[in-house]
């Protein structure tokens, strides 16, 4: 009968818990003890009478409700800590993105001024400064018609003359509003 | 982080506590049969067996957020199996006498199938023949010695780490695997003898 203590010996020795000078006595012992010889050798063909068995498979379907469970825990942590955060720092958040949409906004509309004087305004402008121009010179005329300097001859054929000219410049002023109004609808 | 089998157990909890997506995989693959053999070899009923191992898991999880003991986690995870089964023959025994000798069909669930090839018929026989012997050996078995002799047979824990578990002294649970040993090395014995 072997004693407790190398039947313990022998069990700590098939789990790999002895230091390695306890190896080494033990082999040392093996050497001349037949029976301790006997007993482990014993001892390992039951263990490994058992571990022939083989091991047993679980369902897939188990360990796929584990891990969609862990990765359900996992993501409401960080959901947890990411609003945890954005409480802390909520109003800096909130005045930021305010800074940021006002900067943004008034970036456009320093821009959309520009474009609609330099390209969308630029014929109206035109068409305005003709009609300036026109006018004054309209209102010359008429002034020289008034002033009589364009009047009634005192034969014929200085009245015949005269009321041509009248009628030339009547005619004249007829078709340079025809034109502004032209240039005005196309534009 | 993609885990490799050189990961420690502590590198992948922390990994699983940063927030990555294979950790809990890896710890799983390396932990999911020596667990569930160990359950199913105890309780011999593979959906007890499962509904046990979904639990410990289970557990595993909600408390792994906040886990710090990392370099301990085979033993706190068998710890946690080993506790579960102790409820679940507290719970059953209230209804019959624990360790019943299972129902042929309970026996039959646990036999093992090689997935790379079928088995010859004597094959099945033979593995089925053995595994009721098993069964019957641990059916027999002290349970104080059953519970040592499955705990280092799966676990792979240190005998030192398993009297911890189990709160018994070393020498305690050094004399009862002996004892769970011998037992099963004389049911053999006779069986083919």
């Amino acid at each position: 009968m072997l004693e407790r203590h190398t039947q313990s010996l022998h069990l700590l020795y098939l789990s790999g818990e002895l230091s390695y000078d306890q190896q080494q006595a033990l082999h040392e012992h093996h050497r001349d003890c037949r029976i301790c010889r006997l007993d482990l050798q014993q001892m390992q063909e039951t263990l490994q009478l058992y571990r022939s068995a083989g091991a047993e498979t679980v369902s897939p379907a188990v360990t796929a409700t584990l891990l969609a469970e862990a990765r359900r825990r996992q993501l409401t942590a960080w959901q947890w800590w990411i609003s945890q955060r954005l409480h802390v720092d909520w109003h800096w958040a909130r005045a930021m993105a305010l800074t940021a949409f006002l900067v943004l906004l008034a970036v456009m509309v320093a821009r959309l001024p520009q474009q609609n004087s330099s390209a969308m305004l630029a014929p109206l402008i035109t068409a305005t400064s003709a009609t300036d121009a026109y006018l004054s010179d309209l209102q010359r005329r008429l002034l020289v018609l008034e002033s009589g300097s364009v009047r009634p001859g005192r034969n014929l054929e200085d009245q015949d003359r005269s009321d041509a000219l009248v009628d030339d410049e009547l005619r004249a002023i007829r078709m340079r509003m025809n034109d502004l109004a032209r240039d005005i609808l196309i534009d | 982080m993609k885990a490799n089998d050189r990961t420690s157990d502590a590198e992948l909890i922390q990994a699983y506590q940063e927030g990555s997506p294979y950790a809990f995989n890896r710890l799983l693959q390396r932990y999911q049969t020596p667990l569930f053999t160990y359950l199913l070899r105890w309780v011999r009923d593979r959906a007890i067996a499962e509904d046990l191992f979904q639990e410990t898991f289970l557990r595993v999880i909600r408390a792994l957020p906040d886990y710090r003991e990392q370099d301990k986690f085979g033993s706190w995870l068998f710890g946690i199996a080993h506790r579960l089964c102790l409820d679940h023959f507290r719970r059953q025994k209230a209804c019959r006498g624990i360790w019943q000798p299972a129902s042929a069909d309970e026996g039959q669930q646990g036999v093992p199938e090689p997935a790379d090839r079928t088995p010859s018929p004597q094959e099945i026989a033979e593995r089925h023949e053995f595994s009721l012997l098993l069964d019957l050996a641990l059916e027999k078995m002290p349970a104080p010695a059953r519970e040592v002799f499955l705990l280092r047979q799966h676990s792979d824990l240190p005998f030192r780490e398993i009297a911890a578990l189990l709160e018994r002294p070393l020498n305690t649970v050094l004399g009862q695997m002996r004892q769970a040993v011998e037992h099963l090395r004389q049911t053999m014995e006779k069986h083919y003898a």
